[in-house]
């Protein structure tokens, strides 16, 4: 039994043109703590899976468990970024982020405590009162998780949460979001399509087949530095020895679907 | 409004040059852009003053039968007859009113709608042939019903002018709801919340620029509105005294009445436009 537990999980979509199956036979089980990558190629259904472990979605066969209560149950336990910040143009930063509070009725003493806190942690304090678009592309990312982590979720999901930002933003908001959750000691299941991004990040990488997705491998990252210690960052995890294999190793199995087609 | 846009330029200009000094050719340009501004402005007055004096003048000589025609003397001691016997602001008041009634109604059954379509898919489905059936059917066709079923009174002409301008409100407002982004709904329901949140913290507040806009269409929409009711069914306004002097060929008074349509809807829409300024 792990944090999150998946269990026989089959998804299927209608349509009048027909019946789609997005999923099929997904077991997995993540640990507290951990950091899972699920790579796999589009319409592998990788959305549809984090959207039923959301509770966006209504599972259809298997179960999903959060600490052993179904996600129905758990739907406070977790947060969940999205590939855009969607902050609303007419609110001001700290007011994006109270959102959730304001949502839930929270808006308690400690969390505003708490969020004054994490808005000088990552350097928002400032900018507290202006409106989203005098932030740049990654204080607006970071506005966004904190959105999400104010809420204080057990759980973290990520879609493709910096598919929306250029490289460079990209390398530095990923180790702004990495040091985040590692300092929280947050559970985080992403989703993504960039391979180098799934390694740099993740301590296990699941590459699932095209549809309907299946669990094709699971691949444990295990990265050394060149001080024979694992990297600190995801930016630096690029020039671990390992990295250049791993990335081989996901490649072929993600080519190897295609060549089954 | 593009006038107002100007003369803020301007002001700045004015301000920036006066701060840090200017060459020669800026400076210039600057002394360019002024003429050109006084220049429209001349001409903006040339036509009035010609258009009227032309008028005058050939009401004077008899070129122009001021009987039918009227004149621009004759218009202004009207106004000041009617103003003294308080009719000019009894009519004009009655008229007001009946537009900003008719205006707020329309207002708040169009956002009321639109919610009630957005929020039941279904019914938005069931309904949609039916309110663009409404939409396009040319509403003064029923004003007539409208004098039968209410009577030759205020209600009718509140009712015609909320007619004229409400399906297409419900229409437009009900279509910028459903263009909003979905992961922004998608947010809101990855933060626990349902349709209700998703209405007043996306919904409503990303489309008040468009209800902004509708309300400067509706404006003029209610004033049309208004004005072809009180042709029809109506006692007072000046609608009514259009029609009523017309019949005892007062030619004097239609113009009048004209004339402060005309400076209504200038004042309504720079009101609503220093509105969206804000």
């Amino acid at each position: 039994m792990g944090f999150l537990d998946i269990s026989q999980l089959n998804y299927s979509y209608h349509t009048k043109a027909g019946e789609t199956k997005a999923l099929s036979g997904i077991n997995l089980a993540v640990r507290e703590g951990e950091f899972l990558a699920i790579v796999g190629p589009s319409g592998c259904g990788k959305s549809t899976l984090l959207n039923l472990i959301a509770g966006l979605l209504k599972t259809q066969e298997g179960n999903i468990t959060i600490e052993g209560a179904p996600v129905a149950e758990s739907r406070d336990k977790i947060g969940y970024m999205l590939q855009k910040d969607h902050l609303m143009e007419w609110r001001s930063t700290e007011d994006n982020i109270r959102l959730g509070l304001e949502i839930n009725k929270m808006e308690t003493k400690e969390k505003e405590a708490l969020m004054e806190q994490m808005l000088k942690q990552y350097g928002l304090y400032e900018f507290r009162k202006v409106k989203p678009k005098e932030l740049s592309g990654g204080m607006r990312q970071r506005a966004a998780l904190i959105r999400t982590l104010v809420m204080e979720p057990e759980l973290l999901l990520l879609d493709e949460p910096f598919s929306a930002l250029d490289y460079q933003t990209r390398l530095s908001v990923a180790d702004d979001i990495y040091a985040i959750l590692k300092a929280e000691g947050k559970t985080a299941v992403m989703i993504t399509h960039d391979i180098a991004e799934a390694i740099s990040m993740s301590e296990r990488v699941i590459v699932l087949t095209s549809r309907p997705g299946r669990i094709r491998k699971e691949i444990q990252v295990h990265l050394t530095m060149e001080d024979g210690k694992p990297p600190v960052k995801p930016s630096q995890a690029r020039s671990a020895r390992e990295f250049a294999v791993y990335y081989q190793q996901i490649w072929k199995e993600l080519m190897g679907d295609d060549d089954e087609r | 409004m593009m006038m107002n846009g100007k003369r803020m330029l301007f002001q700045n200009l004015d301000r920036q040059k006066e701060e840090q000094g200017i060459s020669a050719a800026q400076a210039a340009y600057l002394a360019g852009c002024r003429r050109e501004k006084r220049v429209v402005r001349l001409w903006q007055w040339l036509i009035m003053v010609l258009f009227l004096g032309l008028w005058e003048l050939g009401a004077r000589t008899g070129v122009i039968d001021s009987f039918v025609f009227s004149s621009p003397s004759g218009v202004v001691e009207t106004m000041i007859t009617m103003s003294k016997d308080g009719s000019l602001w009894y009519h004009t008041g009655i008229t007001l009113a009946e537009t900003f009634v008719s205006f707020l109604l329309i207002l708040f059954f169009g956002i009321g709608i639109a919610v009630l379509l957005w929020w039941n898919t279904k019914l938005s489905k069931i309904l949609e042939p039916y309110l663009v059936m409404l939409n396009s059917l040319p509403k003064s066709a029923l004003a007539p019903v409208f004098i039968v079923w209410l009577g030759a009174n205020m209600k009718t002409i509140i009712v015609a002018a909320v007619s004229v301008a409400v399906f297409g409100s419900i229409l437009t407002l009900y279509h910028s709801f459903s263009e909003t982004e979905e992961d922004k709904l998608k947010l809101i329901y990855t933060l626990g919340g349902g349709r209700k949140e998703a209405l007043t913290k996306v919904i409503l507040p990303g489309n008040i620029p468009t209800v902004v806009s509708l309300m400067k269409v509706n404006l003029g929409l209610s004033l049309v509105g208004v004005i072809i009711g009180e042709f029809l069914a109506a006692k007072a306004g000046l609608g009514y005294l259009i029609i009523y002097a017309s019949q005892v060929f007062k030619l004097d008074y239609v113009i009048t009445s004209i004339f402060i349509l005309c400076v209504i809807s200038v004042l309504l829409y720079h009101g609503i436009a220093r509105l969206e300024k804000k």
